[in-house]
This record gives C-alpha cells, sequence and structure tokens, in this order.
C-alpha cells in the first residue's frame, strides 16, 4: 500500500493506493493540482520505496528544486532514480522512428529494473504520449506494473474534454482515475478533484472542493455543512462544541432560553477525516422559514438536529426536513440530549419524522465534542462514499 | 469595454485600437524585429498589465526589453520557459515565474492561472476593486513551442488559453515565423485567432518593415509603414 498523503483521499480509497495498481491523475489546464502526485511520491519515497520518476518535461535537479519549498521536498538518493529531459532528447536524438524510441525507452527502463526492484513509477506522461503515442506510452509502465508489482502514479495533462479522459480510462485499465478540475460547482474559487473510477473499493463519483494552502498543500473541504432542526434542539451548542472559533446570533426568545435569530458560523477545532469543516448554524422558528432555505441552498450536507425528549417540536422538525429533502442535500439525524430523561424511542422519531429504515439516527449530547464529532464524520462518511438514502 | 491602443496611429484612428476580447495573430519573417513589435504591440497601458509568456528571452532580457520605468514595473509579469533549462534551482518571484522547459504546458498553465490571480491581488492591494484588470498576453513564440510539442497538443494548449484570454476581455498576441512551419500549421493556429498582423520587409528600404492588420470583423489597416527608433516605432508616410 502507497499512502496519497492527502488523508481524505487516502480515507476515501480505503487507506491508500495497493502495491501493483495503476493510477491516473488527470489534471485539467490551469489548475494547481501537481501536488497529488507529488505528495503521492513523497509518502512512497519516505515509506522506503524504490522509485522511478519520469520527468521528460524538465531536469531532475529542477523537479527536485520546484519541490523544495513545499512540504513535498526531498534529499535526492539511490531511492529515487529519474529519467529526465536529459534522457528524453538522448533517446530522442538517437532514435530514428518511434519504435526505436519504445525500444530504447524499454532498455532504460529494464536497465534500471535490473539495479534492484522498482516499487512505485511515477509517469509524467504528455511529452512521452507525444512523442511515441499514449498507448505504446503507457504499455512501457502497465507491464511492469502487473508483472513486477510496480505501483504506477501517472500525471496526465488532459486538453480534452472528460470524453477524452473516459476513453482513455476504459482503454488503459487503470485502477484509479483521478480528474483535477477548476470551479466546484456555483462556487468558483475552489478547485476540485473527483474519483470517476477505482476498481478495489465502491466509491460513487463526487466533485470534491480542494484549496491549496500558504504552504502549497492540498486541504479538501467540505465548504458548507449546515446544522438545522427545531427550535431549542440544541444546534447552536453543536456548532459552539465542535468549534475552534464560532459566531452566533442569539437572543433570548419567548421561552426564555437563547434561540438563534439569523445564523450562526463555526470552523471545527480540527478538520475530519482530512477535510476542512466550516459549518453553518439555522435559526429553527417557523417564521424564519425563508433564511433556512437560502441557508440551506449550495449546502454539501446536513446536521439535522432534534431533542430527543421533545415529540412536540417534532411536526416543526417534519417541515425543516421536509425542505432538505426537497433540495435533495444529504443528511444525517443527530437526536440530541441523550443523557437526559424521557427519551423518544427511534421508532416514534421514524414514525413523526418520515425517516426510512436505512437512515441512521445518531444519539448524542451536543456537550459532548467526541460525540458530535461522530455525528459531522458520519455525514462526511455519506457525502464522501456513499449513495444517499433519501 | 474600451478597446486596447497599439500605439500604431493607422490602427488606432482607423480601427479605435483592438477590441477586448482579440487573439492576433503575429506573423513575421525572421528578422523582422517582430520581438520588439510585439513587446510594442503588449505595452501595458495606463489601466492594464503585460503578460509574457516566453520560449526565447529569458525574464531578465524581457524587463530591459520593454524598458518601463520603475513606477510601471509592477505591470509587467513573465512566465520564463528558458532559464530553469540552465539555472535549476532558480526560484519563482512574485512577477516572474519560471517553467522546466518549454514543453511543460502543465506548469505553463497553472504559472499562467497564477499570475492572473497575482495581478488581481495587486490591484485589489491598490485600492482598484472596479472588476478584472485588463491583460495583454503576448506569446513569444509559438514557432519555439512547435519546435517541442507537436501542433495537435499546441493547438489544443491554446485554444484553451485564447478561450480565456477572450472570456477575461485582454488580448493575445502570438508571434509566429511563417517560414519556419509549413500551411497546414498556419491555418490551424489561424483557427485560433480573431486578427492577424502581417510584417514583411520593405524592399526598398531595408529599415522599414510594412505592417498589415486584418480583423475577422473585416476591418482592415492595409499598410503601415515602420521602424524602430530604439523602443520607439516610427510610423513612415
Amino acid at each position: 500500500m502507497i499512502y496519497t498523503g492527502i488523508t481524505a483521499l487516502d480515507e476515501m480509497i480505503g487507506g491508500g493506493v495497493p502495491r501493483g495498481k495503476r493510477v491516473l491523475f488527470s489534471l485539467a489546464p490551469g489548475v494547481e493540482g501537481q501536488q497529488f502526485m507529488f505528495s503521492a511520491l513523497k509518502c512512497a519515497h519516505r515509506m522506503g520505496k524504490r522509485c522511478l520518476v519520469i520527468v521528460p518535461h524538465t531536469s531532475a535537479e529542477a523537479f527536485l528544486a520546484d519541490l523544495s519549498a513545499t512540504p513535498y521536498g526531498m534529499e535526492a538518493d539511490d531511492r529515487l532514480i529519474f529519467l529526465d529531459s536529459l534522457a528524453f532528447e538522448e533517446i530522442e536524438a538517437n532514435s530514428r522512428t518511434p519504435e526505436a524510441e519504445c525500444a530504447a525507452w524499454k532498455e532504460q527502463i529494464d536497465t534500471i529494473c535490473r539495479s534492484g526492484p522498482i516499487n512505485a513509477i511515477f509517469l509524467y506522461c504528455n511529452r512521452l504520449c507525444d512523442e511515441i503515442g499514449t498507448k505504446h506510452a503507457l504499455a512501457l509502465f502497465f507491464g511492469r506494473s502487473l508483472k513486477e508489482g510496480a505501483t504506477l502514479f501517472v500525471e496526465y495533462l488532459n486538453l480534452y474534454d472528460e470524453g477524452h479522459l473516459d476513453d482513455l480510462t476504459a482503454s488503459c485499465l487503470f485502477d484509479l482515475v483521478l480528474s483535477i478540475g477548476e470551479g466546484y460547482g456555483n462556487i468558483l474559487f475552489f478547485n476540485h478533484f473527483m474519483v470517476r473510477h477505482v476498481t478495489w473499493t465502491s466509491l460513487p463519483p463526487r466533485q470534491i472542493p480542494y484549496m491549496i494552502r500558504e504552504d502549497s498543500s492540498v486541504a479538501p473541504q467540505i465548504p458548507k455543512i449546515v446544522v438545522t432542526g427545531p427550535t431549542d434542539a440544541g444546534k447552536t451548542t453543536f456548532i459552539q462544541t465542535v468549534s475552534e472559533n464560532w459566531v452566533s446570533s442569539d437572543r433570548i426568545g419567548i421561552s426564555g432560553s437563547a434561540t438563534t435569530v439569523a445564523m450562526d458560523f463555526g470552523h471545527p477545532l480540527v478538520s475530519c477525516r482530512g477535510f476542512d469543516i466550516t459549518l453553518v448554524g439555522t435559526p429553527g422558528q417557523e417564521h424564519f422559514g425563508p433564511i433556512i432555505t437560502h441557508l440551506l441552498t449550495n449546502a454539501t450536507g446536513v446536521i439535522f438536529v432534534v431533542d430527543g425528549t421533545r415529540t412536540e417540536s417534532l411536526s416543526r422538525g417534519l417541515d425543516i426536513l421536509g425542505t432538505v429533502r426537497r433540495m435533495g442535500i444529504p443528511f444525517v439525524v443527530a437526536v440530541n440530549k441523550r443523557e437526559l430523561p424521557g427519551q423518544i424511542s427511534d421508532a416514534t422519531l421514524r414514525t413523526l419524522l418520515r425517516l426510512s429504515e436505512r437512515t441512521p439516527l445518531y444519539h448524542l449530547s451536543a456537550l459532548n465534542r467526541e460525540e458530535a464529532m461522530g455525528v459531522i464524520d458520519a455525514l462526511i462518511m455519506l457525502i464522501t462514499r456513499e449513495t444517499f438514502l433519501e | 469595454m474600451d478597446p486596447f491602443r497599439t500605439g500604431i496611429r493607422k490602427i488606432d484612428e482607423k480601427m479605435g485600437g483592438i477590441l477586448p476580447g482579440s487573439n492576433l495573430l503575429l506573423l513575421a519573417p525572421p528578422f523582422a524585429d517582430a520581438e520588439r513589435l510585439a513587446m510594442y504591440l503588449g505595452q501595458p497601458g495606463d489601466s492594464d498589465y503585460t503578460v509574457v509568456i516566453s520560449t526565447d528571452q529569458d525574464a531578465q532580457e524581457l524587463v530591459m526589453a520593454f524598458g518601463l520605468p520603475e513606477s510601471e514595473r509592477h505591470r509587467l509579469w513573465i512566465i520564463d520557459c528558458i532559464t530553469k533549462t540552465l539555472v535549476p534551482v532558480i526560484a519563482d518571484e512574485d512577477q516572474v515565474k519560471y517553467v522546466g522547459s518549454p514543453v511543460d504546458l502543465t506548469g505553463m498553465g497553472i504559472k499562467f492561472t497564477k499570475i492572473l490571480d497575482g495581478i488581481q491581488r495587486a490591484e485589489a492591494a491598490r485600492n482598484n476593486l472596479s472588476g478584472t484588470p485588463r491583460v495583454r498576453v503576448c506569446i513569444i513564440s509559438l514557432s519555439s513551442f512547435l519546435i517541442y510539442t507537436k501542433l495537435e497538443v499546441i493547438y489544443r494548449f491554446f485554444h484553451i488559453l485564447s478561450a480565456r484570454i477572450r472570456r477575461m476581455n485582454g488580448i493575445g498576441i502570438y508571434l509566429l515565423n511563417p517560414e519556419g512551419v509549413d500551411e497546414k500549421t498556419i491555418s490551424t493556429l489561424k483557427q485560433l485567432m480573431n486578427g492577424m498582423i502581417e510584417v514583411k520587409e520593405d524592399a526598398a528600404d531595408p529599415t522599414v518593415r510594412i505592417l498589415r492588420c486584418q480583423m475577422m470583423s473585416g476591418e482592415c489597416v492595409p499598410s503601415v509603414r515602420y521602424r524602430f527608433s530604439g523602443s520607439d516605432l516610427v510610423e513612415e508616410p
């Protein structure tokens, strides 16, 4: 197993890339996504793997120099073997036909492999594909991955459309295809990655937004989780419990307790499953209905909080849940105040909220950080790994 | 949006300048001082910026060639595709980004995005929040790209880049030596453009060139005789 080093991605694909698998990182032009390959290379190297790095577009020295100012910096050593632009130009100059060029590449790789087993190959394939054809270029490495168990990582600048990527995937038998593109729905300042195809686990194709941090590392995002539910369910408490920084708009309501009149906002103390998360809390009262709808717009997921001791609040809850369902947002149900007496049974909750048996209920105390984070964790699993249940 | 001024009187007066969103193929034979003309057309105006993607000259040479006063240097941004082949450890600067070689189209695209982002931030820091800054993009030169990479790939890459320039209401100037490529290459690359400037030598005077500007919309300036005096373009009668 070789980790990609991007925790959220590793979590999604079951821990990392199994030995001998073939991975394609397809980049859209202009999108800062080279970190995916850099990160996998850094991880393989740190894991003690012997890595062959094919960089026909630059020199090994320039490649390592570019990485040095990033978290992916590595010292050149005997476990990092390069075939770079100098090797490419030498082979090109000495080969009269593409067939001869192919044979020369094979000979070069064979020579390297005879000096010791290669555990992972990192191929920047565009120049090679351009020179000897995509099929021949990839065949040079696919066989080695099948016979010798080397894990293959390929970065490809896709100058065509997604149909081209589908054709490439179909003809080349990659085990994991990750497309990296610009924009995310109508949130244009995020780029996104999407697992389009994976052979060793089941994963729905889903765009995952990410940002590049100042230090050049990848930060996958869940940009908007909305915490909603009826009044006094514990939504604000939930956000405050899990957040490092939060802002609330509570005012004393007619019940005498504080109630949210606009929205709550929070960043969790830690990222969850490798994602940076932003939480937005809604008010619960009926006359704030239009605000709730606005806050739900473009939500990535919803944590629907109910008070597990008060059936009378559930009809209002059903209205809000109806809006969530109409908008097609994935949601989990958090049944709060589990530490109090008079708990409503799951069967009653399911009946009153019209929840199917497949929708899990998470009982928690919103004052307990671990339990609240467990609910966020469940929602992230739903968003990234599962087919939505409702 | 106001057209971009070229600094060439006949073009600016007859056509009113070059419309935002235009991509111009600058066809010029060797030894025609075409780089200087590309830079002249790409000189940043009072309210716009210039991005040069260079495979022929390094960043230092370009800064010298543009000759902008210190107060205007913030308007010139460069993607240098050659220095890293000689100095592998050279690191990016705010206004100068380096890629491994002219074949590193992945790096070039990313650095172009970063430069546009940098220009936007620079404008915001100057409290100019009026919208997207106007950008002139000079490709010096397509001929060099075609030495290293196949036409189909170059066409696809610049198809995406030219569409981006169109969307952001900039102008693109793409230098190409027609004598170094075949007719098919020229006609393929013309598909990306909505205008063309052709440069020819004046048979009577080797210091004088003649340019013809033809836009796809039908506008045309058939003949401008000019020569360079230092960095100034002097129009001849």
